[in-house]
């Protein structure tokens, strides 16, 4: 009995044993990729009928939209465009996917297509997809219906989805920037608050000229900007309301308040006021207009800017001596220093990611953008010019803009700002084409876009 | 025991070995997540910039059926009421970059000077070596003392024959499956493409498995292994696309299918990590 136990048990083991050998697979970790831009082909969007429109021809509004889904894309560093030359297939307007084999050896990765079709009401139809050239498969699909002067607006919604479902994150392109435009020489400079579409297009003016603005600030809600006017000389806080063009002091301070912000849910703006030689941070209710101050310390106390939750504000003080970041609670309380490294620290801004606090770092004979933890640790600088300060986050928390001044020189082309983009890694440095010299800009949230069904 | 109870019994252990070979052995037969769906085509509703940007979506208006499987949504104009705007001339242009200085043209040489520059001075001869004749004293130094020492016998060595290593083997094996992953990994991470950066990726990882044929090209599509529910997170979904597809580009496997039938295996399960693409 025990025999033929023991010869059961040894046919088990073996017949285990062979079964787990067979499943055996061979195990392989992959830790590491490309940074290279991942290749991908966008053929001009194609009329169903090729009819002329308010904005011009149907097909010229379709190249439109590619080229500009196309400049977007690349602006990132994380994508590269094919060249159209090289392109084998016609994406035709017919409701066919793509001959794969036809965009496989061009290396591309995604392709997008899109279709335009002129409804009977006067608006402009457009429908786009989004392909896995190597999987094989449709990655996304959506259309929108809007007057057809929109087309541009629609190119950047379309970038956005194109960006999100290839990286996982929100995308930045159908957002706006404001920002101060400067002209004139050094001594005789005219500032006035200037406002454009992240890539440079639409370009206006929202004030004359006039007087002195700085520090515009969007609501991270409304179509409203707070920034800091000298309007009569006298330095005060203002809400500017784009759409109105109505702008209002936002309260009359006996003496001098600026780096004002929105919190982030755009009911508060927090500021510095000044009062006797010392400035502390203070937060007003738009609502209720109440003010109620937070610092209360013989040192200057300013630059606020509210984490993504709203629980936490950075601010730098020179209460230690020098310029430093320090963290507190929203109500003021538990106040704590984050910044210990060589130089002084400027105009913190909390990421809309939360993740990390862009900053000035003043050091070294330079002005530099740099990004640290909440609690001050991972501190890293991101460019290193002459003179690179006033972050300002892309609103997915993936890109920093700023304003790079040039060093004065003998010729007097120098002392000149302009804005510049730069990646939170560090990569893909790209200057910001503005029609004048430009500084202190702030990125606007995304747009407003309904979506019905399912997203 | 009878005999007719000790054959139910040893047929019972057969099967269950079977099911157990079947189970574990056959990976078709393991449970993996189907690949995701491709998502429909959606609606989005193009709404003017409000003053009030918070604003909830509006009602649905009644959409008129679409003869085209497409569900684009359908938008009344409303005119936009924007600010009084002052025209701005066209944004300057990037200022164009510095081109590197051309290197100096060296000053052409007429044909006498060419000439010249090829006459080089005859090399001096070589000086006799020093040790030359040192040389030769140890030559005949080493003659004398080999003359001088009498001829070993050679001494029989004890041939003793090797056992059989059973664990060779195994240990070939290891060796072998280590420079395959090596490769394989080397490979992968040539065709992997993530933004580095992006949040939370550090914690993201996926595994894919993939079974190869003899000719290095994949036998059937690859899947996803424990991935979880990728509809709900667009991070993790892009990552595990991401994956997928620097699989689908590294084909085929010719070399490493090679290598992994000697090892007796025709599948490789590819975890990607992103841990190294924090960008801290």
């Amino acid at each position: 009995m025990q025999k033929i136990a023991s010869y059961i048990l040894v046919f088990v083991t073996v017949l285990v044993g062979f079964s787990v050998s067979l499943q055996a697979q061979l195990k392989v970790d992959i830790t590491r990729g490309t940074v290279d831009p991942v290749p991908i082909a966008v053929p001009e969007f194609a009329p169903v009928v090729d009819v002329e429109t308010s904005t011009g021809r149907l097909s010229d509004i379709g190249y439109n939209i590619s080229q500009v889904i196309s400049s977007n894309l690349i602006s990132t560093g994380l994508f590269r465009t094919i060249d159209e030359a090289a392109f084998i297939e016609k994406i035709t307007a017919a409701n066919a996917p793509p001959r794969f084999p036809a965009w496989r050896p061009l290396g591309a990765q995604g392709l997008v297509t899109g279709r335009l079709e002129m409804l009977q009401n006067g608006n402009l139809r457009v429908e786009f997809r989004l392909w896995d050239v190597v999987a094989e498969v449709q990655m996304e699909g959506v259309g929108y219906t809007t007057p057809v002067t929109n087309w541009r607006r629609i190119a950047h919604v379309i970038s956005d989805r194109i960006y999100t479902r290839l990286t996982g994150e929100e995308g930045y392109f159908d957002t706006r920037i404001v920002y101060i435009a400067e002209s004139g020489e050094a001594l005789d400079r005219v500032k006035r608050l200037a406002i454009m579409d992240q890539d440079g297009a639409n370009q206006q003016f929202l004030t004359s000229g006039d007087y002195l603005v700085l520090t515009p600030r969007f609501s991270p809600n409304r179509q409203e900007i707070t920034y800091l006017s000298y309007f009569n000389n006298k330095p005060r806080v203002y809400l500017f309301n784009i759409l109105s063009n109505k702008s209002e002091v936002l309260g009359d301070f006996p003496n001098m308040t600026f780096a004002p912000r929105f919190s982030p849910d755009g009911n508060k703006v927090i500021m510095t006021l000044a009062e006797n030689g010392n400035s502390d941070i203070y937060v007003m209710d738009l609502r209720t207009r109440k003010i109620s101050r937070l610092t209360d310390h013989p040192g200057i106390d300013t630059s606020a800017s509210y984490s993504p939750d709203g629980r936490q504000i950075v601010f730098n003080s020179d209460r230690g001596g020098s310029q430093q970041l320090y963290v507190m609670d929203a109500d003021g309380s538990n106040v704590r220093r984050i910044s210990f490294g060589k130089g002084r620290y400027a105009t913190p801004v909390w990421s809309p990611r939360g993740d990390l606090i862009a900053f000035t770092k003043i050091g070294d004979r330079k002005f530099r953008i740099g990004v640290m933890r909440p609690d001050g640790r991972g501190e890293r600088l991101l460019t290193n010019a002459y003179q690179d300060e006033g972050p300002t986050w892309s609103p997915n928390g993936r890109v920093l803009m700023f304003f790079r001044t040039t060093p004065y020189n003998n010729n007097g082309t120098g002392g000149k700002a302009n804005l510049w983009s730069v990646d939170l890694t560090g990569r893909n440095e790209r200057l910001v084409a503005t029609p004048f010299n430009a500084s202190d800009p702030a990125w606007s949230p995304p747009l407003p876009v309904t979506t019905r069904g399912r997203r | 025991m009878s005999g007719e109870r000790i054959g139910w019994f040893f047929s019972g252990a057969l099967h269950l070995g079977v099911v157990v070979a079947v189970v574990l052995g056959l990976p078709s037969f393991s449970f993996h997540k189907d690949d995701p769906k491709p998502p429909p085509v959606i609606d989005i509703e193009f709404t003017q910039i409000a003053d009030e940007t918070t604003v909830t979506a509006p009602e649905p208006e009644p959409v008129q059926p679409d003869p085209e499987p497409t569900t684009a949504a359908r938008e009344e104009y409303v005119p936009e009421e924007t600010a009084e705007s002052v025209p701005l001339p066209t944004p300057k242009p990037a200022p164009p970059k510095k081109r590197e200085p051309a290197p100096k043209k060296k000053p052409e040489l007429s044909e006498r000077q060419q000439l010249a520059n090829k006459i080089r001075p005859k090399r001096k001869p070589k000086a006799p070596s020093k040790f030359r004749n040192l040389s030769s004293v140890i030559d005949k130094a080493i003659k004398k003392e080999t003359a001088a020492i009498p001829e070993e016998k050679p001494v029989e060595k004890k041939v003793t024959e090797k056992k059989p290593d059973f664990l060779a083997g195994i240990r070939r094996g290891k060796i072998g499956a280590a420079s395959l992953r090596d490769a394989l990994s080397q490979k992968l991470a040539g065709c992997w493409n993530f933004p580095v950066g992006a949040k939370g990726v550090e914690n993201l990882s996926v595994t894919i498995l993939i079974s190869l044929r003899r000719d290095g090209t994949l036998s059937r599509s690859p899947k996803y292994v424990d991935v979880g529910s990728l509809d709900r997170d667009i991070t993790l979904r892009t990552f595990a696309e991401s994956a997928k597809r620097a699989v689908l580009r590294c084909g085929p496997y010719e070399a490493e299918a090679t290598k992994l039938y000697e090892l007796g295996e025709d599948s490789v399960e590819f975890t990607f990590s992103g841990k190294e693409f924090s960008g801290g």
